[in-house]
């Protein structure tokens, strides 16, 4: 059937108009009002329209299933991606690392030679004590030789390592040290220790993680193809049953 | 008590971060449906929810209330909805799993609810999907903010950046297509 020709003025713009209701005067309204009563063409339209609309309504957007507060408002920290009990290990291991490192233990005898103990058995502070002999105890000679050869390596070391290190010590590196000085120079390399353990601690975290991560999809994969087999299957069942049902009851 | 959109915004810019959070919670789920029926992905509506939320939040100090706060928080959505479709390079289908999880609807749904209903609105919603998936991206957008979330056809003009009237040209045209696509799926 061919289209019915319409010339109201403006029609397109009046029919969506009149159908929202929106911006058109009462004037306008009453006006197009009249002429729905002797055009079938923009009647129907309208009809449709309004069909169209009443099938809009059934399209519901799923639910939003994240709260943005917490992001919005504190900025991301980087280990918030790792597992819970992932950061929980992480945090116990540097703990424990931190705390043996703190009461590091270096000592000297004849019976035991050259001993390093780590733990809360002994307070930090006894090493410099260790290390300090009395100058007249003629006895101790071989061990302070000892302890001014170990001197000697490790401010080879020291020579050796980053500049950051070097320049956490105000002292010239080539200058006779000390024994605080020693000592102090032993902690700045063992807290340098530290923080590269922290970091590598953290890398292999974060491969964890990650090794994890890739191993869950690979699982998710796996799962989804197989529950999809089966909802595929119950599926066609139900629409089975639904097709059944509409011809018993006849289509109500 | 309730605080409306503009106290919020003028509370959030002093600083009190509450207020903000108010805000998201009040404007989340209309943001996350427009971006979700403009760009028809559950993950990506999402992303773009959030992105709004946080631009909205950075650029705070610069909402001098000429607009209606949700005008501005549409408008900023909009514009990630646009760049996502042009990123996209692809025409925005909403797209629906092939094997939906009619169950699981139904399952959601009121107990009252028989499995033909379920059933048949879930075909008429694939419908409704697929009709709006043919409609070129700016009289998408213009049914869905009339449609979805009641705006004026002033309001749309102003989001858009278009007169009033290609506005109703566009909701016509549009809802001429849809008239024509739904009739063929009856």
């Amino acid at each position: 059937m061919a289209e019915q020709h319409c010339i109201y003025p403006d029609r397109e713009s009046v029919l969506v108009a009149y159908l929202y209701g929106d911006d058109i005067p009462t004037v306008d309204r009453v006006a197009f009002d009249t002429h729905l009563t002797t055009c079938e063409r923009c009647r129907t339209e309208l009809a449709d329209f309004r069909d169209v609309r009443s099938r809009l309504a059934n399209w519901a957007a799923p639910e939003a299933v994240r709260t943005h507060k917490a992001r919005v408002l504190t900025s991301p920290r980087w280990w918030a991606s790792i597992p819970v009990w992932a950061q929980v290990a992480a945090a116990m291991l540097v703990l424990g690392v931190s705390a043996s490192i703190a009461n590091l233990d270096v000592r000297y005898d004849r019976v035991n030679g050259l001993s390093v103990r780590t733990g809360w058995s002994k307070p930090a502070a006894a090493a410099p004590t260790a290390a300090v002999a009395p100058a007249a105890d003629t006895n101790l000679a071989p061990w302070r030789a000892e302890l001014a050869a170990m001197q000697e390596r490790l401010r080879k070391e020291m020579r050796a390592q980053a500049p950051a290190v070097l320049a956490a010590s105000a002292v010239n590196p080539t200058a006779t040290m000390t024994d605080d000085e020693f000592h102090r120079r032993v902690r700045v390399m063992l807290d340098e220790s530290e923080q590269k353990q922290k970091k590598d601690l953290a890398l292999q975290l974060i491969q964890l993680q990650q090794d994890l991560y890739a191993q869950r999809q690979v699982d998710f994969a796996k799962l989804y193809k197989a529950i999809g087999f089966v909802q595929t299957t119950t599926n066609q069942q139900l629409a089975k049953q639904a097709s059944a049902i509409s011809l018993v009851t006849g289509g109500r | 008590m309730t605080w409306s959109d503009e106290e919020l915004v003028s509370r959030s810019i002093g600083g009190d971060v509450e207020s903000f959070n108010q805000l998201v919670l009040r404007w989340e789920r209309p943001i996350y449906a427009l971006a979700y029926r403009v760009i028809g992905r559950e993950e990506d509506a999402r992303d773009v929810c959030q992105e709004t939320f946080l631009r909205a939040f950075r650029a705070l100090g610069g909402f001098r209330g000429q607009a209606k706060f949700s005008s501005w928080l549409y408008r900023i959505a909009l514009n990630l909805c646009r760049d996502w479709v042009r990123r996209q390079r692809r025409t925005p289908v909403v797209q629906m799993p092939e094997d939906v999880d009619i169950v699981e609807l139904a399952a959601a749904r009121e107990p009252v609810e028989s499995i033909e209903d379920v059933v048949e609105r879930h075909d008429l919603t694939r419908a409704v999907e697929k009709a709006m998936a043919k409609l070129p991206e700016e009289q998408r957008t213009a049914i869905i903010l009339k449609e979805y979330h009641g705006l004026t056809f002033q309001e749309i003009a102003d989001l858009a950046g278009c007169p009033l009237s290609t506005v109703k040209t566009r909701l016509y045209q549009g809802l001429a297509v849809l008239r024509r696509e739904l009739g063929k799926s009856e």
